[in-house]
């Protein structure tokens, strides 16, 4: 079952008249991982913004985005909002600025919450506190009272994702997750975005420009350049077989870096 | 060459008649060698970014030393042609008023020669006709690359490179390690490359320093990279060959 | 410089020069312009509309309104713009030094200043020249007095803002001097902040010199002053409203023109906005945020 259908989705800045985002069409299976790849600059976060409606107004698109058979482009803004979140969640960059820094997370958890179920308030502080220890963060109780720029860059991502966890969404939008953070904290949270995928079955589109975490979460992988999708399957066989020279460029790049380090680790057995 | 002795550094905390002080940096030693480069890799927060501020001496250590051939780095005059370094904010690293070639002039003074700035560029992989951009039209690793051109322009001695890479695409990053090892075989310099990622700094440094809470962990060979001893860097490590 | 000549392109910006330099002109040569005395009291011209020998007409005294106005810009414009320019060097002075050498230097600057600035602006100015004396230079003094604190803090944060750049830290790596990193680093990026929130100043301070005029602690009576002068129109504001007119039109346009000027001089510096000019909304932000700094002062 195909949970979102994009086709023709075309992005124009309107005052320079440039096309950000040409043509580009691909779809999402129920409970599959989408990457989509590129350098920076090729528009797949002006594609994700898209999905979710919340590009700047100054941003002209065309083509249908399906989600779930209906197309996302005759929702009213209120119904817009109340599938952000709940049908559709979005786990960005910077998880600092995705807060309000003026109050502590735990407002912020209670009221995503308390926009979309009817719980008590006991019951929604005792399913944040599971949430937040199921993504290893101790101390949840803490956690909840500290404000945004007292959290690390990784901290603040489980909390995005323990509040998909709470809010168990259909399809989870990753914009490049982890690539503010620390190599080491980098390889936590892809753990916990995998483990999330598993415990709660949702459909996942992630974006990075680091093939190595590509390969690492998704089924199917697109690579975008300058606004437009140059290759499109399942992770395996592009890696093993792209079809398109830029592609192979990129895989090639990373490749370099890992198979040095790999050269120089891999020794270890035979010591 | 860079040699550091005992460093301790401590910021204030809190307001204007708080006492209390948060240790940064708790008696670091190390040495660089000349035509080497040196490798320190640390979670953020380790304090690997205040021992950068300290190598390049625009801050002073509260005790210990950063010599430079014998001398005190702190003193501008004593560092001015022979350290320079590579930042990580593409956005910033650049004055957004100056242009390509006045930023790559600024090292070399006044008396400078304008045709060096082509050669600088050439080497760097940029076209001559970058000269008369101002860094917003550049992207973020030719922005980089130009950073690169500004800090060899003055030949100096040791290049910090703080967290040079880090902010840039993957298939970008490669080309900027490849461009800087070239030029340090070219050059002869030394490189301090500080950094996060830990397959970058295999790839360009000699030596490898795990930094942790304003402490060194270990100090390793990177050909001796496998056999690292100390629990920390066995950890890193661990988490890199998982993928 | 030449990016000065971005403004050329920019008509908006050439028409609020030529109408401060001309302003600026007519009062400095005031004495060869005016085509009369501005104090020759004729009574038989009383209220006298306009005429070819009168242009703007006469005033409750028979004044010539035309050579009031000019007359007017010395102390509502020039002396204004002296005084300003004084207290921004104070403030740019003490604002560079804090905000580029941080610690100790900072704090104790930033103290002196938030004590000027916790008194209120009025109660100052009048405490000055009841110590002082009536009298248009100690109501200058008095603005140099209150502003200076002003203008350090917001120009200490725009440097702040500023030192902390990577090119700042390269250029101090490669053993460069603190003036000349403060030169040809620092002052460029926040001449436009400067620019702005001067211009925005300005215009406060010319109708607070007004207010001073009215409450007759600034220029004494005969002097023509454009705030004077509308408070004089005050008096017959209904029977004969158009004496309101010349010097309110005087005053809101050199006001708007010093703002469009700096709007246009901010782009016209900035060189990442020369072909996109998206920073205008970025510009109209700081105003607002210093216009509430303002009305909360006073």
């Amino acid at each position: 079952m195909t949970i979102l259908k994009v086709t023709g989705l075309t992005i124009l800045d309107e005052r320079t008249g440039d096309t950000l985002v040409k043509d580009s069409s691909f779809q999402l299976k129920k409970g599959t991982c989408l990457a989509i790849a590129g350098e920076s600059g090729s528009g797949k976060s002006l594609t994700c913004r898209a999905l979710m409606r919340l590009n700047q107004p100054g941003l002209k698109e065309t083509g249908t985005i399906l989600f779930k058979g209906e197309d996302i482009s005759l929702f009213t803004k209120k119904e817009m909002r109340k599938k952000r979140g709940r049908e559709i969640y979005m786990i960005m960059q910077n998880g600092m600025t995705a807060f309000d820094p003026s109050s502590v997370i735990g407002v912020h958890l209670k009221q995503a919450a308390a926009e979309h179920f009817d719980w008590s308030a006991e019951e929604t502080e005792r399913k944040l506190h599971w949430a937040l220890e199921s993504v290893l963060l101790k101390n949840p109780g803490e956690v909840m009272n500290h404000y945004p720029h007292q959290l690390s860059g990784g901290m603040m991502q489980r909390v995005m994702i323990a509040l998909a966890l709470v809010l168990e969404p259909d399809l989870i939008i990753a914009d490049e997750p982890t690539t503010a953070l620390d190599a080491i904290t980098q390889y936590e949270v892809m753990n916990e975005l995998s483990r999330l995928r598993e415990r709660i079955g949702c459909s996942m589109i992630f974006v990075s420009h680091d093939l190595a975490m590509v390969r690492k979460i998704a089924d199917e992988l697109l690579v975008m350049k300058e606004g437009e999708i140059v290759e499109c399957g399942t992770v395996e066989s592009v890696f093993r077989k792209p079809k398109n020279d830029y592609t192979s460029y990129l895989i090639s790049t990373r490749q370099a870096l890992s198979d040095h380090f790999t050269s120089l680790m891999g020794s270890r057995e035979q010591c | 060459m860079l040699k550091v002795e005992h460093v301790v550094k401590s910021y204030k905390q809190g307001g204007l008649f708080s006492q209390e002080k948060k240790q940064v940096l708790n008696g670091v030693s190390f040495q660089s060698l000349p035509g080497e480069c040196l490798g320190i890799i640390g979670e953020s927060g380790s304090g690997k970014s205040t021992l950068g501020r300290l190598l390049i001496g625009i801050e002073k250590p509260d005790q210990g030393t950063v010599l430079m051939d014998g001398a005190d780095v702190s003193k501008r005059k004593i560092r001015a042609g022979k350290m320079s370094a590579v930042f990580q904010d593409y956005k910033s690293s650049i004055n957004p008023f100056f242009t390509v070639e006045e930023a790559i002039m600024e090292p070399l003074g006044r008396n400078g020669e304008t045709n060096k700035v082509e050669t600088l560029l050439k080497e760097v992989g940029l076209p001559p006709s970058y000269r008369q951009k101002y860094p917003h039209e550049l992207s973020g690793g030719e922005v980089q690359r130009v950073c690169i051109a500004r800090a060899v322009a003055a030949e100096p001695r040791c290049i910090l490179l703080d967290e040079a890479i880090s902010s840039l695409d993957v298939s970008v990053q490669l080309q900027v390690l490849d461009l800087l090892r070239t030029l340090k075989e070219r050059r002869r310099m030394s490189y301090v490359f500080i950094t996060h990622d830990i397959q970058a700094a295999a790839y360009l440094c000699d030596r490898i320093i795990f930094f942790r809470d304003g402490r060194i962990e270990e100090i390793t060979e990177t050909r001796q990279l496998k056999n690292v001893k100390s629990d920390y860097a066995k950890k890193l490590l661990g988490a890199l060959v998982m993928v | 410089m030449t990016r000065l000549k971005h403004l050329r392109n920019d008509p908006l910006a050439m028409i609020s020069i030529v109408i401060i330099l001309f302003t600026i002109i007519c009062g400095i040569f005031a004495p060869y312009i005016a085509p009369h005395d501005p104090e020759e009291v004729n009574m038989n011209l009383r209220y006298a509309p306009l005429s070819w020998e009168y242009l703007l007409g006469n005033d409750h005294l028979g004044r010539c309104i035309l050579s009031r106005i000019i007359y007017g810009i010395r102390p509502s414009v020039l002396w204004v713009l002296a005084a300003l320019v004084v207290s921004v060097l104070i403030g740019a002075v003490i604002g560079f030094t804090a905000g580029y050498f941080r610690g100790k230097a900072d704090t104790f600057l930033m103290r002196i200043c938030d004590i000027m600035l916790s008194f209120p602006g009025y109660v100052m100015a009048l405490a000055i020249i009841g110590v002082l004396g009536v009298g248009l230079e100690n109501i200058l003094i008095a603005f140099i007095t209150i502003k200076w604190a002003w203008f350090a803090r917001i120009i200490r944060t725009s440097v702040r803002q500023f030192a902390e750049a990577d090119y700042v830290r390269y250029a101090k790596t490669i053993g460069k001097g603190h003036i000349e990193i403060m030169v040809k680093h620092i002052i460029p990026v926040t001449f436009a902040d400067i620019a702005v929130i001067s211009s925005s100043s300005i215009s406060s301070m010319i109708l607070q010199i007004s207010g001073f005029s009215f409450l007759g602690l600034g220029v004494q009576a005969p002097t023509a002053e454009w705030g004077m002068m509308l408070n004089e129109a005050r008096e017959v504001m209904f029977t004969r409203p158009e004496l309101l007119l010349a010097p309110g039109v005087a005053i809101i346009l050199v006001v708007m023109a010093f703002n469009f000027f700096s709007d246009a001089l901010q782009i016209a510096l900035d060189p990442s906005t020369q072909e996109k000019k998206k920073n205008v909304k970025g510009n109209y932000l700081l105003k607002r945020r210093l216009n509430r700094h303002e009305s909360t002062q006073a």
